[in-house]
């Protein structure tokens, strides 16, 4: 952690108040001041700003509000002035005064001295190599494909693939939950002895798919959660209230479970998790019970958390919904009919490949698409029955193929350049099915 | 907490409720300002009651009655007590860094049960002491005396007063017949009333008709006391018609009932004879406490489903078990004692390893999770059965004998079980 870090946080902070996206603006000034700890003052702000964009975000949904929306803009970019005015004010000695006398403390000398300076951004929290898993029933033997596993601080890591193929499995092994058959598991960040699971799962937020009903009010579980996990007094009502803020769940922080939606429980589930700021967190298919643009916001924020300069983590996600988990993890497993066709960084997949892979949707019919595309040596069009497979020669790029069929006047409903993506194992698949 | 179920409670309180939340949360989760909170409002309101409440010496209350009367909101209370106690079983639900988290768990659960045990037994010994002080000692037996003369003047069944009428022949066969309708009850500890007293006080020859009409007096006096009916002719009338040979008050068996019952209760209370208060009834519920003491400790550490399934086949156990022991003792004519220790042992040794088996299915950690449950049960009664193996063994060497049973399991508890219930708990399964 360094100074330029900072400034490079406080860019991104700019840049998103400039796009005018109030969501996202107020849930990065959030993160900057959970991060780095800046005047009191400015951070009530920002965790006021965020509470009534949250209030104005429930009226918008009812009814549009383009004069308090001018307003809520108005008040962050005031805010974003005020702390560059700090930044660079403080800039000179050590950054920022001391924490001694105004609660303050320098973001150099907190990862320094801080209470996290064993949190590393990279440092790795999981190692699992070989492991496997096998059942057996009189019906059927299920095999998890044996696989190494590396979890990191500040990585997102994806497990993707057709049901029934042990990604809940898999989970539920990193997590504890259940025994591996085989190979060896590693908990390297954590103060315990290999099989004691009690203090191994003390580090471990697993979010499971169903989850369990709670009891009391929802608020008062995530006090109980931060407090059990030794976030006390002031610290305890500023997580709670940050993550309530940052997660958007202040309407709801006096309900009981009962009361609030399938959305909502998994949101409340996750405030609970990262309220006591786990250096592992385990989530099973969340996306299952989220509308689409609440699932974008929630990718965003594990994305987000996971990168959490002052608690990077480590996060295990499953999901069916491959091109979303794709675009926050940095590393992806696909797994399929008891094999990990891939296990690695998202970066490098399909690096190495060969041609590139573009799925459309379409009405016109496989012999007009590949009229249209004629031009194109090597082409190749697979028709998967809602979508159709375009391969092309790697030369190829999305743009061209995309230029040449609406030259050709093809009508396109949907367009996808899956080259990069575990999608196309997935189309790969329902080809040899 | 208190804002869905809207229970009253103070401003004060709900801060130190969210105090507690914010930086003691074992000690939150244990509920114990709750359970000293209403229980004492409870314990006040109740000893408010025995303290304000009137007291007739006509109509006297069973402290006894009132014991278990007042045991009902307490067991009531326990009921939610033990289900919010559930509600935030931190093992279960969250994982817990907070150390010395065991300890502060079983203190605040001994200090909630005691003090939900507290209010019957203080309420029922406040009305006792209020009885045993409504009426002097002095006062007391001057009554019991007034009332046994007046039976000799109003004798409470016919036939008495006819055979009375019959003359000295047959006196002294009919104040043998006193001792029967005395109201001194000796074998309540007070000082038999004598017949030779009793004859004194009638047949004196020197007694004026003066006095005689005060015996009168007093007995109205105090049968109108202790009575729940009342006689309401003056003294004067009574011991004329009585001299008439009429009898214008009948001392019906009814009243002689209840004077009898509420001097009876009064003597009691001075005697601390109740069964509430009796040495046998307090150490049997100590032993009931320290059970639902354990039995909360189970609750806390072992998954609902292991917990119910252990218990219902604990009672199947203990039946086969005490029906083993006399079966074997039949067969081989052994002495009962010296079947249980071998048998006890052997049950104790192999539920011990039941629970290392080191299988990890969901059955098997259940399996696990229940013999060390019962384990748990077998330990109190681990000196007892060990010294029951020699010879029989006296009430009060029994008593002594299961609290060091108790003391055992607390040691064991804290050094062992605490842990390996824990580690049941965060064990991963096969399945």
């Amino acid at each position: 952690m360094n100074h330029s870090h900072i400034t490079e946080r406080f860019a991104e902070l700019r840049q998103t108040v400039a796009e005018e996206d109030l969501s996202r603006a107020s849930r990065r000034m959030l993160d900057f001041f959970m991060d780095f700890r800046l005047p009191p003052k400015l951070k009530e702000q920002a965790i006021m700003l965020r509470a009534d964009y949250n209030a104005f975000a429930q009226l918008e949904q009812e009814a549009g509000n383009t004069e308090k929306r001018e307003l809520l803009l108005d008040r962050i970019e005031e805010l974003t002035e005020d702390l560059e005015k700090y930044l660079s004010e403080n800039k000179g000695h050590q950054g920022y005064p001391n924490q001694s006398s105004s609660g303050v403390i320098s973001p150099t000398e907190f990862y320094q001295k801080g209470q996290n300076t064993a949190l590393e951004r990279g440092k790795a929290v999981f190692t699992g190599k070989n492991i496997s898993k096998t059942f057996r029933s009189s019906k059927f033997t299920f095999r998890l494909p044996t696989l190494d596993l590396e979890l990191k601080l500040g990585e997102v890591t994806g497990v993707v693939g057709e049901n029934g193929n042990g990604k809940t499995t898999l989970l539920r092994i990193v997590a504890g939950d259940l025994e591996a058959d085989g190979g060896t598991l590693h908990y390297p960040a954590f103060p315990a002895q290999p099989g004691d699971w009690y203090r191994i799962k003390q580090g471990i937020a697993f979010i499971p798919q169903q989850l369990k009903s709670w009891q009391g009010l929802l608020k008062e579980n995530l006090h109980f959660s931060a407090a059990i996990h030794g976030i006390k007094g002031v610290e305890n009502e500023e997580q709670v209230d940050f993550i309530i803020h940052r997660l958007g769940l202040s309407q709801y922080e006096d309900a009981v479970w009962s009361e609030i939606s399938s959305g909502f429980k998994l949101r409340f589930a996750l405030a609970r998790a990262l309220v006591w700021k786990p250096q592992l967190l385990i989530i099973d298919e969340p996306l299952a019970n989220l509308d689409i643009n609440t699932q974008q916001v929630f990718l965003q924020d594990l994305r987000f958390l996971a990168n959490s300069a002052r608690h990077p983590m480590a996060i295990l996600i499953t999901s069916q919904h491959l091109h979303e988990v794709e675009s926050i993890a940095d590393n992806i497993i696909f797994m399929r009919n008891g094999e990990a066709l891939y296990n690695g960084s998202m970066r490098e997949f399909g690096q190495n490949r060969e041609e590139n892979l573009f799925e459309l949707s379409t009405e016109t019919s496989k012999a007009n698409i590949l009229y249209a595309l004629r031009q194109i040596q090597g082409l190749k069009v697979e028709d998967l029955g809602q979508v159709k497979v375009i391969h092309v020669p790697i030369a190829i790029g999305s743009g061209d193929v995309l230029q040449a069929l609406v030259a050709e006047g093809v009508k396109v409903n949907y367009f996808r350049d899956i080259s990069t993506s575990t999608l196309k194992l997935f189309r790969e698949n329902v080809q040899k099915n | 907490m208190f804002k869905k179920i809207d229970i009253p409670a103070p401003p004060a309180f709900r801060q130190y409720d969210r105090y507690l939340l914010l930086n003691h949360p074992d000690i939150w989760a244990s509920r114990i300002h709750i359970v000293l909170f209403y229980g004492g409002a409870l314990l006040l309101v109740v000893m408010l009651h025995a303290f304000l409440r009137p007291l007739s010496l006509a109509d006297l209350p069973e402290p006894d009655v009132h014991f278990f009367m007042a045991a009902i909101p307490s067991l009531l209370a326990f009921g939610p007590f033990a289900y919010h106690l559930s509600l935030f079983s931190v093992e279960k639900g969250f994982g817990f860094r907070v150390s010395g988290f065991g300890l502060r768990q079983q203190l605040s659960l001994a200090v909630s049960i005691a003090l939900l045990a507290l209010i019957p037994f203080l309420y029922a010994s406040t009305i006792s002491m209020r009885m045993a002080e409504q009426v002097s000692e002095q006062q007391l037996m001057h009554d019991i005396t007034s009332l046994n003369v007046g039976d000799v003047y109003f004798p409470p069944y016919v036939y008495v007063f006819e055979d009375y009428k019959r003359g000295n022949g047959s006196y002294n066969y009919e104040m043998h017949k006193y001792k029967l309708y005395s109201y001194s009850p000796d074998h309540k500890g007070v000082k038999m009333q004598s017949i030779y007293d009793l004859k004194q006080l009638h047949m004196d020859p020197d007694l004026t008709r003066q006095e005689r009409v005060g015996q009168v007096r007093d007995f109205i006096r105090a049968f109108n006391t202790y009575s729940d009916q009342k006689i309401t002719i003056d003294a004067e009338t009574a011991f004329s018609a009585f001299e008439a040979g009429n009898v214008p008050v009948r001392n019906i068996k009814a009243s002689k009932t209840v004077i009898e019952k509420n001097l009876e209760k009064i003597m009691m209370a001075r005697n601390h004879q109740y069964e509430f208060q009796q040495t046998r009834s307090r150490h049997n519920m100590a032993f009931f406490l320290m059970g639902l003491w354990v039995v909360m400790l189970l609750f806390l550490k072992m998954r609902k489903r292991d917990f119910a399934l252990g218990a219902i086949l604990a009672g199947a156990l203990i039946t086969i078990f005490s029906a083993g022991i006399y079966s074997l003792s039949d067969w081989l004519h052994i002495k009962e004692g010296n079947i249980l220790f071998p048998l006890f042992m052997g049950l104790f040794v192999f539920l011990f390893a039941q629970s290392f088996r080191r299988r990890h299915s969901k059955f098997s950690n259940s399996w696990k999770s229940i013999t060390l449950m019962w384990v748990t049960g077998m330990i109190p009664f681990f000196p007892l059965v060990l010294i029951a193996m020699g010879d029989y063994v006296r009430m009060e060497t029994a008593y002594t004998l299961l609290y060091l049973g108790f003391a055992l399991l607390l040691l064991v508890w804290n050094v062992f079980l605490n842990k390996r219930f824990t580690e049941l708990l965060a064990q991963p399964t096969e399945n």
